[in-house]
């Protein structure tokens, strides 16, 4: 190891600024991109340019999304998105499923107005999602992203002529804040959909039995976790429905990157005790969190918000770098191969 | 095969390669000298733009040299990426010929 050279400060930071790209990209390029990094860089150079900068970080950003020749780079972080892209819709439409059964059940308590509303704009959600449903679940992919596109912009827009008549009061802002975790999901959803052969390799790893589970397990979990913490803490009170809904995507999110990444290595068996263990994960944590009041502190609650939307990537990070063998799915029937043999 | 138009790096690139396989910083230096200037691509456009074009069959590898101790990977086009790009060439040749022409019907009648 002695006679390796140390770096120059030159390369070194090319090569720090090579870590925005997949590593297994980077196995095969690293050295490459680095060579015409330095061939191009001006003499006397030690620190990259802004302009480099920004061009690294673009086609790094670009690798993590897109196949290349040289396999597919992002072939975990593949497998997270692809697994999310096809349980997240039904878990749209079980949700909604959930929020026309809260309707129903206060029918009488409510008002006119404050059920009929909300009530309009489940209901786009449950028929749209459940169209992408089973576009998804009859392979139908071109179907599933048309459905999800038009889904996705006619909740939204029924979300917010509710908002916008249930509470006249609020600003723009307000209004823009409380639609923002929907959009971005359904945002989410719509992007993995109409990627080519994403839909496909998630239906693949999970299977149809086993996506219907993981949807309706993660419904009833997350589910339970919003209405517990929601009766525990008082009407109003500072958490509200972002707190909520951050630490419900987060789990969520763990337990679907966890799944994804299981996948590859026991199909059935494995996968059937992750379901099992995320939806403890999702449920237990509830009596703990309900005898938590000082949850409720103003400075408290959005730092634990924040540590949880930071927790998903970082999580989601080391459960890629722990995941399964890329050839695993090489058996698999209909599994789109993204990369050239 | 696809007949959409090449994009304008990904039509340099090609034209680079066709003079015979290449590493990264001789298209680099080709592209901009092909475009006199207009077109300047940075590493990591230009790896994407190789990434991109080796997926759609276009060129490949051609060999892997080391060179100062760093590694070079030459990059050769692929039979279908010659007659995409000669077929890109005869588009770009007659519009340009018609543009041409068009102008000098116009220089005419002024």
């Amino acid at each position: 190891m002695s006679d390796i050279p140390p770096l120059a400060p030159l390369e070194r930071r090319y090569r720090q600024l090579m870590r925005v790209y997949p590593s297994a990209y980077r196995r095969t390029r690293e050295d490459e991109i680095v060579g015409v990094l330095l061939a191009c860089a001006a003499p006397g150079q030690t620190r990259p340019t802004a302009a480099e900068r920004w061009d690294v970080v673009r086609g790094g950003l670009r690798a993590w999304w897109v196949a290349t020749p040289s396999g597919p780079v992002s072939s975990r972080w593949l497998d997270v998105a692809s697994v999310v892209a096809v349980v997240l819709p039904l878990m749209f439409a079980l949700n909604a499923i959930i929020g026309i059964g809260d309707v129903i059940a206060n029918w009488i308590t409510y008002p006119m107005l404050e059920r009929s509303l909300p009530a309009r704009s489940i209901l786009v959600g449950l028929v749209g999602w459940t169209i992408v449903s089973v576009n998804i679940l009859r392979q139908r992919w071109r179907g599933a992203s048309y459905a999800a596109i038009v889904t996705a912009l006619v909740s939204v827009g029924f979300d917010y002529r509710a908002h916008l008549v249930l509470d006249p009061e609020a600003v723009v802002s307000q209004r823009l804040m409380a639609l923002l975790p929907a959009a971005v999901l359904y945002g989410f959803v719509v992007m993995l959909l109409c990627r080519a052969g994403t839909g496909a390799r998630g239906l693949a790893l999970l299977g149809r039995p086993l996506l219907v589970v993981t949807a309706a397990a993660l419904t009833f979990g997350s589910s339970t976790l919003v209405t517990k913490i929601s009766d525990d803490f008082a009407p109003g009170s500072v958490p509200g429905p972002l707190f909520r809904a951050g630490i419900t995507w987060a789990a969520i999110a763990f337990a679907l990157a966890t799944i994804a990444m299981l996948l590859r290595r026991r199909r059935a068996a494995t996968t059937i005790a992750v379901v099992a263990v995320a939806l403890v994960a999702l449920v237990a944590p509830v009596a703990y969190f309900a005898r938590l009041h000082w949850l409720a502190d103003p400075v408290i609650a959005p730092c634990v918000q924040a540590l949880a939307i930071v927790a998903v990537p970082i999580g989601v990070a080391v459960l890629a770098s722990l995941g399964g063998h890329p050839q695993a799915l090489a058996d698999e029937p209909g599994f789109p191969e993204t990369s050239p043999s | 095969m696809s007949t959409k138009p090449l994009q304008e790096p990904s039509f340099l690139i090609l034209t680079s390669l066709a003079s015979g396989a290449k590493h990264g910083y001789a298209v680099l230096h080709d592209v901009t000298e092909l475009s006199a200037g207009g077109v300047v691509l940075r590493p990591g456009t230009l790896y994407t733009a190789l990434d991109r074009l080796a997926d759609e069959e276009l060129i490949e590898v051609d060999r892997e040299e080391i060179a100062d101790g760093r590694l070079r990977r030459y990059y050769k086009l692929t039979g279908a990426g010659a007659t995409r790009l000669a077929v890109e060439a005869q588009r770009l040749k007659h519009n340009a010929a018609a543009a041409l022409r068009h102008l000098e019907l116009g220089g005419a009648g002024s």
